[in-house]
C-alpha cells in the first residue's frame, strides 16, 4: 500500500467518523425531542445499537470495505453519543439528584409470575456508561486500523466486540439483578470468544477456555447469590430490593450469604485473589480486546456489580471486610508479580488487577464505614464508594492508553517482551509521550489523575483503621502497593522507550536444564530498532486518552465535584468533600505527602534501576539480580507467580487426582452410558417409528382405522377394566 | 314412519364397507369410488334425519356433499390420470417411493 | 348492509379466482397471475390488520359482532384469517422464484392458491358444521391439485395422488361424524349442537347419547386430525411435505395446520366443551402419542421436508395437550403457539424451498456450510430452528411456555393427568433438540461439499430477514399485545 493510499483511507475513516457521529448527535436530537424530553428515557437504546450492528456485520459484514468496521464505528458510536449525553444530564447537569430513574416494562407476565424488564440509570450507571461508552468508542476506532492486517477475519472480530460492547452497556443499565445476570453471561461468553480470537493458537484456545472456566466458578456463585436473594425478597428488581432498607435489614443473615455470594461473582469477573488467574493468560487475544477487557468491559463489570449491590452489602459489615481484605490483598499481591514480568502486556495484567483491588479495597471500606455509621449512630458517609468508582474513571482512561500503547508498540516491533524493546522513544514521539502521562498517573505522581483518587481511597482506608485494626494493615498494604505499582510502571516505560535505538541486550533465559537445577544462563542478541510511528486511527484515541488521563482527576473537584455526584448514602455535605475544601485537604493532610514520597520514590528507584545506558543496557542487569542471594531468590519467586499456578498444579495433581479419577470413571461409565444409551435407543425407536409410513396408501387408511380402534380400546375397554377414570 | 335406527344401521353398513374398500382395494379408481360409499353413509343420515326433525337443514347438506364428490372425483380422476401418464399404472401396491 | 364490508378478504379472493383465468386468456405472461395473486393477497392482508384492529382507519363500526346464521367475523375469526392471508402472500411470493419462467400452468396455480385460501378463510369464519366442511373441502380440493402441480415430477404426483385419497378418505369419516351429530341433535350450527350438548349435561334433554356423541367425536376427529396430522392420522404428512413443490408444503405446514386447528378449537372447544368427558382422554392420548412419535420419527430422517414433517406432527401434539384442559389460558396459549408455528414452520419451508430452488438438494446434507454460502438464510433457519425447540427468547419459546404453563395451570387445578401431557411436552421438547441442532450444526461448523456459487432470490432474502425480525425481536419483546390478541380470541371462541 502506498502512502498515499494510506493517507487516503485515513481521511476516509476521519471522514466516516465525523458523519457518523454528527448522524448520531441528530438521531439523538430527534429521539429525546428536541433535547426537551429526559434524556434518561433513550437509555435503553444504548445497549441496543452494538447489538443491532452485531447483526449487521454478521450479515453484511463482508460487503464493507473496512470489513465490519464501519457498523461497529457507527452502532458504538451511536451508543457513545447516547451515553455520553445521559452521563451529561446526569453528572453535571445533575437532573436527577441523587436518584435513579426506572423505566419497565413486563415481557410477559401470567397470574402468578411476571418477567420484567427495562432499564435503571442513576449517577453510577451514568458514571460506567460514561467510561464504557467513550473507552469502547476509542478502542474501536483504533481497532480499525490495528487490525488491518488480519483481512477477511475482520468480520469476525468486528461482530464480536460489537456485541461485547452491548452486553456490557446492557449490563450497566439494566434494571434487574436478573437481567444483569443475562447480560453479565453474555458478557463471559463474547470474552471467551474474543481471547481465542486467533483460536488455531493452542495457547490462545487454552487461555479463552481458562479464562471462562475460572470465570464460571465466580457465575456460580453469583448465581446463588441471586437464588437466595430471590427466595428471600421474592424479587430481583434493583428498585423493589433497594427501596425496603427495613425488610433489608430485618433478613441479616440472608444477606450476608447473598452478598458474599455476588462477590463471589465479582471475584471471578474482576480477577481477584484467588480467581485472578485468568487474567493474565487472557493477553492471548487481540490488544484491542484486552485493552477494552481491562479498561472499559469485562473486569469493571464485578467493579460495577459491587457498586450496584451496595444498598445489600451495608448491612452485612463481613461482607465489606472481606471485599476490603481481597482486594487490599490482591493488590499487594498483584503488584509484587508486576515487578518481575517481562511480557509488556503481562505487566499491564497485574497492574490491573492490582489497580481492581484498590478499588474493591476502596468500596469495601466505604460500605464498612456506612454500617459502621448506622450502628454507632455516628456521622459518616461512604467515602470509600466514591473513592473506588474515582479511581475506577480514572483507571479506564489510563489503562486504556497504557494498553492500546503498548498495542501500538507490539503493532511496530512485533514483540511483546520488553527485553528486546528499548529506544523506541525516538521512533514513536506521540506513543511514547502518551504512555509516560499514562506511567505517571497510574504511578501516583501528584496532579495526574492517579494521584487523586489512589490518595482518597488511602485516606478512606486510613480513616477506618481509627475504628477497626484490620483497616490499618490494609492501609499498610495499599501504601507498599503504590510504590510498587510506581516503580514497576516506570521500569515498564523505561524498558520499552529510554536507550539508543539499535543495541545489543543480554537476557537472562531459563537455562536447557532449569527444570531440574533452576539455572538461568546469559544470552546475547542484537536488536536492531526500526520501530515507526503507528498511523493516525491509532495515535488520536492514544492523544485523547492521554489528556484524559491527566486531566480527570481534577473533576474531583471542577463544578460541584465527583463526589457531590457519585455517592452512597446520605449526600456527602460535611465540609471535607466540598470542593476546594476537598483540595484544601489533601493538599495539607500528611497522609498525602507520605503517599506523594512513595509514589515518587517508587518512580525514582525504578528510572534507576530501569534506564537503559547508551549501550541499550539497564542498570538493574540480570548480573545485579544474580549477585545477591535474597534478590535472585526473590526474582524467581516472582517470576514463577508465586509458585501460584504450580501450588495449583500440585494440589490439582495430589488431592484432586483421586477424586478426578472417580468422577471420570463414573462419567464414562455412568454418564455417558446412560447418554449413549438414550441416543441409541432413541435412534432406535425412530427407525422403527418411522416403518409406520410404510408408504403404501392403503396402510395409512386401516392406521387411521386402527387407530381409532385402539382408541375405542384404550378409553372404553381397557381404562374401565384397570379401574382408572377422569 | 321407519325407526330412524335403522337408517344409522344402514348408513353404518355403508360407511363399513366404503372404509373396507379403501384399505383393500389396490386399484386407485376403486378406493375412490368406496371413498363415494363412505360420503353417500353420510347422505343417508343426513336425509334421514332431515325428515325425522323435518329440518331442511339436513338435505341441503346432502346436496352439497353430492356436489363435493363429484368435484372430489373429478381431481381425483385428473391426479391420477398424469400418475397414470409417468407410470403406466394406477396400482396403490407400487405407490411408495416416498416413505419412512 | 354496512357489515358485509367485513366479507372483503373473501370478495377479493373471489374476485381474483375470476380474474386469473381471465387474465391467463388475455395475456400469456407469467408474471401478472403473481402480480394479480399477490395483489389480491396484499390488500386482504392490509384489509384485515386496518378493518379490524385499527377500525377508525377505515372508520368502520365493529362494536356489533357481525355474526350471520352461517358465518361470523369474530376477533377468533380475524386473527386467523389475517395467518392465512399472510403465509399465501409470502408463499405467492416465494413461488415466482421457486417455479421458472418455463413453468406451465402458471395461471392456474395462483387460482388454486387464492381458492385454498378461500377456502381457509369460510372455516375461519365458519359457525355451522356445513360451512366448516365446506371450507375444508375448498381448501383441500385446490391443494391436492397443487401438491400434484407438477406433473412431470414422479414424486409430486404420487404425493398428489396419497394426499387426496387419504385427505378422501378422512373427510369422509368426518361428514359421517357430522352426521351423526346432525342425527341426535338435529341442528347442524355450533349453537345449536352446543346449546343440545348444554341440555345433556344439565339433565334437560332425557336420553343417554353418550356412546353416539364419543364414536361421532372420535369420527370428527379422524378428520380434523388428517389436516392437522396427528398420529395416528398423520401418515400423509411426511410423503406429502416431501413430494410436493416446497410452496405449496409451506402453505400446507403452515396455512393448512392452523386451519385444521380452527376446526378442532370450533368444535370441540365450543361445541362439545360440555360433553368434554366424552373426547377429553382420546384427544390427550392422541397429543401424547403424536409428539412423541413424531420426534422420535425425525430423529433419523435425512430428507429436511420429512424432518420438518414429522417435527410438525410433533409441534400439532403440543397444541393438541391445551385443548383438554378447556381454561381460557390454555386456549390462548394454544392459539399463541398456533400462529407461532406458522411463522416458524412457514419460514422453516420457505428457506427448504429456495434450497432446493437453486439446485443444492433437499437432503440435510444439503444444509452443510450454508451459513458460508448465506449468512442470512443460515441465520433465519437458525432462528426458526431454534424457536421451533423452544429456546428462549424467541417467539417459540414463549409461545410454548405459555402453551404449557396454561395447561399446567388446569392441571394443577383439577385434573391431575393433564400435568402427565405437559411433563410429555417438555420431555419431547428434549428430545426435539437433538434433530434441529443437526440442521444447524451442519450450516455452521461444516464446509460445503462442492463450493460453486449459488445466488439467492432476493424475495427469499427478505422474507427471511423479515421472519428473524418477528421471530426473534418483535415478537418476544411486544409478547404481551400479541397475547393480548390471543386472549380476546380465546375469549370469542369459548363464548361464541
Amino acid at each position: 500500500m502506498s502512502n498515499n493510499d494510506n493517507q487516503n483511507s485515513e481521511s476516509d475513516l476521519l471522514r466516516f467518523i465525523s458523519l457518523s457521529l454528527a448522524a448520531s448527535l441528530i438521531l439523538f436530537y430527534f429521539s429525546t425531542d428536541g433535547l426537551a424530553d429526559d434524556f434518561v428515557s433513550v437509555a435503553w437504546m444504548i445497549p441496543v445499537f452494538p447489538i443491532v450492528s452485531f447483526v449487521a456485520i454478521l450479515l453484511f459484514g463482508h460487503m464493507d470495505s473496512r470489513k465490519g468496521g464501519s457498523f461497529a464505528l457507527a452502532g458504538i458510536g451511536l451508543s457513545a453519543v447516547f451515553s455520553l449525553a445521559i452521563a451529561y444530564d446526569v453528572l453535571i447537569q445533575n437532573s436527577l439528584h441523587g436518584e435513579y430513574v426506572e423505566s419497565t416494562r413486563t415481557w410477559f407476565s401470567g397470574a402468578t409470575y411476571s418477567f420484567d424488564f427495562g432499564t435503571y440509570v442513576d449517577a453510577l450507571a451514568a458514571l460506567l456508561l460514561l467510561v464504557v461508552g467513550l473507552v469502547s468508542y476509542l478502542v474501536i476506532v483504533f481497532s480499525t486500523s490495528y487490525m488491518e492486517e488480519e483481512g477477511d477475519r475482520q468480520v469476525r472480530y468486528f461482530a464480536e466486540i460489537s456485541l461485547f460492547v452491548g452486553v456490557m452497556l446492557g449490563l450497566v443499565v439494566a434494571n434487574s439483578f436478573l437481567l444483569m445476570f443475562i447480560f453479565w453471561e453474555l458478557v463471559g461468553v463474547c470474552s471467551y470468544l474474543l481471547i481465542g480470537f486467533w483460536y488455531e493458537k493452542p495457547s490462545a484456545a487454552s487461555a479463552a477456555k481458562k479464562a471462562f472456566l475460572v470465570t464460571r466458578v465466580g457465575d456460580v456463585f453469583l448465581l446463588m447469590g441471586l437464588v437466595i436473594l430471590y427466595s428471600t425478597f421474592g424479587t430481583l428488581r434493583y428498585s423493589e430490593l433497594f427501596d425496603n432498607p427495613e425488610d433489608l435489614a430485618a433478613n441479616a443473615t440472608e444477606l450476608k450469604w447473598a452478598t458474599l455470594c455476588i462477590f463471589g461473582g465479582a471475584v471471578g469477573k474482576s480477577a481477584q485473589f484467588p480467581l485472578h488467574v485468568w487474567l493474565p493468560d487472557a493477553m492471548e487475544g487481540p490488544t484491542t480486546v484486552s485493552a477494552l477487557i481491562h479498561a472499559a468491559t469485562m473486569v469493571k463489570a464485578g467493579v460495577f456489580l459491587v457498586a450496584r449491590a451496595y444498598p445489600l452489602i451495608v448491612h452485612s459489615p463481613d461482607t465489606a471486610i472481606y471485599i476490603a481484605v481481597t482486594g487490599g490483598v490482591t493488590a499487594f499481591i498483584a503488584a509484587s508479580m508486576a515487578m518481575v514480568m517481562y511480557d509488556i502486556k503481562r505487566v499491564l495484567a497485574y497492574s490491573t488487577i492490582s489497580q481492581l483491588g484498590y478499588m474493591f479495597l476502596a468500596l469495601g471500606t466505604g460500605a464498612w464505614a456506612v454500617w459502621h455509621a448506622a450502628e454507632n449512630g455516628i456521622e459518616d458517609h461512604a467515602q470509600g464508594y466514591t473513592a473506588g468508582l474515582f479511581h475506577l474513571m480514572n483507571h479506564a482512561f489510563f489503562k486504556a492508553l497504557l494498553f492500546l500503547g503498548s498495542g501500538a508498540v507490539i503493532h511496530s516491533v512485533h514483540t511483546q517482551d520488553m527485553r528486546e524493546m528499548g529506544g523506541l522513544r525516538k521512533g514513536m514521539p506521540i506513543t511514547s509521550a502518551a504512555m509516560g502521562l499514562g506511567v505517571l498517573s497510574i504511578a501516583g505522581v501528584p496532579f495526574f489523575s492517579g494521584f487523586w483518587s489512589k490518595d482518597e481511597i488511602l485516606e478512606a482506608v486510613h480513616h477506618n483503621s481509627e475504628a477497626e485494626g484490620i483497616f490499618g494493615i490494609l492501609w499498610w498494604l495499599a501504601l507498599l502497593t503504590a510504590a510498587m505499582t510506581a516503580f514497576y510502571m516506570t521500569r515498564l516505560w523505561m524498558m520499552t522507550f529510554s536507550g539508543p535505538e539499535n543495541r545489543v541486550v543480554e537476557e537472562m533465559v531459563e537455562s536447557k536444564d532449569h527444570a531440574e537445577t533452576g539455572n538461568w544462563e546469559l544470552k546475547s542478541k542484537t536488536i536492531k530498532s526500526h520501530a515507526h510511528e503507528a498511523p493516525l486511527a491509532m495515535t488520536a484515541p492514544l492523544m485523547i486518552l492521554a489528556s484524559l488521563a491527566v486531566f480527570s482527576g481534577f473533576s474531583l473537584f471542577l463544578g460541584e465535584g465527583f463526589g457531590s455526584r457519585v455517592y452512597y448514602g446520605h449526600h456527602a455535605d460535611s465540609e471535607s468533600m466540598i470542593q476546594w475544601s476537598i483540595l484544601d485537604h489533601i493538599l495539607t493532610s500528611s497522609l498525602t505527602y507520605l503517599s506523594v514520597i512513595v509514589g515518587l520514590s517508587g518512580v525514582t528507584l525504578g528510572y534507576l534501576f530501569y534506564k537503559r545506558d547508551s549501550e541499550g543496557q539497564t542498570t538493574f542487569s540480570p548480573a545485579f539480580v544474580e549477585s545477591f542471594a535474597v534478590t535472585s531468590y526473590l526474582h524467581v519467586f516472582l517470576s514463577n507467580r508465586l509458585y501460584m499456578s504450580k501450588f495449583f498444579d500440585w494440589f490439582g495433581m495430589r488431592t484432586w487426582d483421586t477424586v478426578a479419577r472417580a468422577c471420570d470413571w463414573f462419567d464414562i461409565y455412568i454418564i455417558d452410558g446412560i447418554v449413549n444409551g438414550v441416543a441409541s435407543a432413541s435412534q432406535f425407536f425412530s427407525s422403527q417409528v418411522r416403518k409406520l409410513n410404510s408408504g403404501f396408501t392403503g396402510h395409512y387408511a386401516s392406521l387411521t382405522v386402527g387407530g381409532l380402534g385402539a382408541l375405542v380400546v384404550i378409553t372404553r375397554i381397557i381404562m374401565p377394566f384397570m379401574g382408572w377414570s377422569l | 314412519m321407519i325407526d330412524p335406527i335403522n337408517f344409522v344401521v344402514f348408513s353404518s353398513i355403508l360407511l363399513l364397507i366404503g372404509a373396507y374398500g379403501v384399505i383393500r382395494n389396490k386399484n386407485a379408481i376403486v378406493v375412490l369410488m368406496s371413498v363415494e360409499i363412505m360420503l353417500t353413509a353420510a347422505n343417508v343420515n343426513f336425509i334421514a334425519f332431515s325428515s325425522f326433525y323435518n329440518d331442511l337443514s339436513g338435505q341441503i347438506v346432502a346436496l352439497f356433499v353430492t356436489t363435493i364428490a363429484a368435484a372430489e372425483v373429478a381431481i381425483g380422476l385428473a391426479i391420477l390420470l398424469s400418475l397414470f401418464k409417468q407410470r403406466d399404472t394406477i396400482e396403490l401396491d407400487l405407490l411408495n417411493s416416498l416413505r419412512w | 348492509m354496512d357489515d358485509s364490508i367485513f366479507f372483503l378478504p373473501e370478495i377479493l379472493m373471489v374476485v381474483s379466482i375470476i380474474g386469473i383465468p381471465a387474465l391467463y386468456i388475455l395475456t400469456e405472461n407469467n408474471k401478472s397471475y403473481s402480480i394479480c395473486s399477490n395483489i389480491s393477497l396484499g390488500f386482504a392482508f392490509m384489509f384485515l390488520v386496518l378493518s379490524w384492529y385499527y377500525p377508525d382507519f377505515l372508520s368502520l363500526d365493529k362494536s356489533g359482532l357481525v355474526s350471520y346464521d352461517h358465518f361470523r367475523v369474530d376477533d377468533f375469526s380475524q386473527l386467523f384469517k389475517i395467518i392465512f392471508v399472510l403465509t399465501a402472500l409470502v408463499v405467492s411470493i416465494v413461488s415466482t422464484s421457486y417455479f421458472d419462467d418455463e413453468e406451465p400452468h402458471q395461471a392456474e396455480y395462483y387460482t388454486l392458491l387464492l381458492s385454498s385460501t378461500l377456502g381457509m378463510l369460510v372455516v375461519a369464519s365458519a359457525t355451522d358444521f356445513l360451512t366448516l366442511f365446506l371450507g375444508i373441502e375448498i381448501s383441500a380440493f385446490s391443494s391436492y391439485a397443487m401438491v400434484a402441480f407438477r406433473k412431470q415430477d414422479d414424486k409430486s404426483t404420487e404425493a398428489g395422488a396419497k394426499y387426496l385419497l387419504i385427505g378422501a378418505f378422512s373427510s369422509g369419516l368426518t361428514l359421517y361424524g357430522i352426521s351423526l351429530l346432525y342425527a341426535i341433535t338435529g341442528s347442524l350450527t355450533f349453537d345449536g349442537v352446543s346449546s343440545f350438548m348444554h341440555g345433556i349435561s344439565n339433565g334437560v334433554v332425557v336420553g343417554d347419547f353418550t356412546e353416539v356423541i364419543f364414536i361421532s367425536c372420535l369420527f370428527i376427529m379422524a378428520g380434523l386430525g388428517f389436516k392437522i396430522a396427528v398420529v395416528p392420522f398423520h401418515a400423509w404428512a411426511p410423503d406429502v411435505y416431501q413430494g410436493a413443490p416446497t410452496p405449496v408444503t409451506t402453505l400446507l405446514a403452515a396455512a393448512s395446520k392452523a386451519m385444521g386447528f380452527i376446526a378442532v378449537f370450533r368444535v370441540f372447544a365450543f361445541t362439545l366443551e360440555s360433553v368434554s368427558e366424552e373426547w377429553k382422554l382420546v384427544l390427550g392420548i392422541i397429543a401424547l402419542a403424536s409428539m412423541t412419535v413424531g420426534n422420535l420419527a425425525a430423529i433419523s430422517q435425512k430428507d429436511i421436508g420429512r424432518m420438518l414433517a414429522y417435527s410438525s406432527i410433533a409441534q400439532a401434539g403440543y397444541i393438541m395437550i391445551a385443548i383438554p384442559a378447556l381454561t381460557e389460558e390454555a386456549m390462548s396459549g394454544a392459539i399463541a403457539h398456533t400462529l407461532v408455528h406458522a411463522f416458524m414452520k412457514g419460514g422453516a419451508f420457505v428457506i427448504v424451498g429456495c434450497i432446493g430452488a437453486v439446485g443444492l438438494g433437499y437432503n440435510l446434507e444439503s444444509y452443510k456450510g450454508l451459513a458460508k454460502r448465506s449468512p442470512l438464510l443460515a441465520l433465519s433457519m437458525t432462528v426458526c430452528l431454534l424457536s421451533l425447540v423452544g429456546i428462549p427468547p424467541f417467539a417459540g419459546f414463549i409461545s410454548k411456555f405459555f402453551l404449557f404453563y396454561g395447561t399446567l395451570q388446569a392441571g394443577l387445578a383439577g385434573e391431575s393427568w393433564i400435568i402427565a401431557l405437559v411433563i410429555g411436552g417438555i420431555l419431547n421438547s428434549a428430545l426435539s433438540l437433538y434433530y434441529y441442532l443437526k440442521v444447524i450444526r451442519y450450516m455452521y461448523l461444516y464446509d460445503p461439499e462442492d463450493s460453486g456459487e449459488v445466488e439467492f432470490p432476493n424475495s427469499v432474502r427478505y422474507i427471511s430477514f423479515g421472519v428473524i425480525l418477528l421471530l426473534a425481536v418483535f415478537f418476544p419483546l411486544y409478547w404481551e399485545s400479541l397475547f393480548e390478541l390471543c386472549k380476546e380470541a380465546s375469549i370469542a371462541l369459548i363464548n361464541g
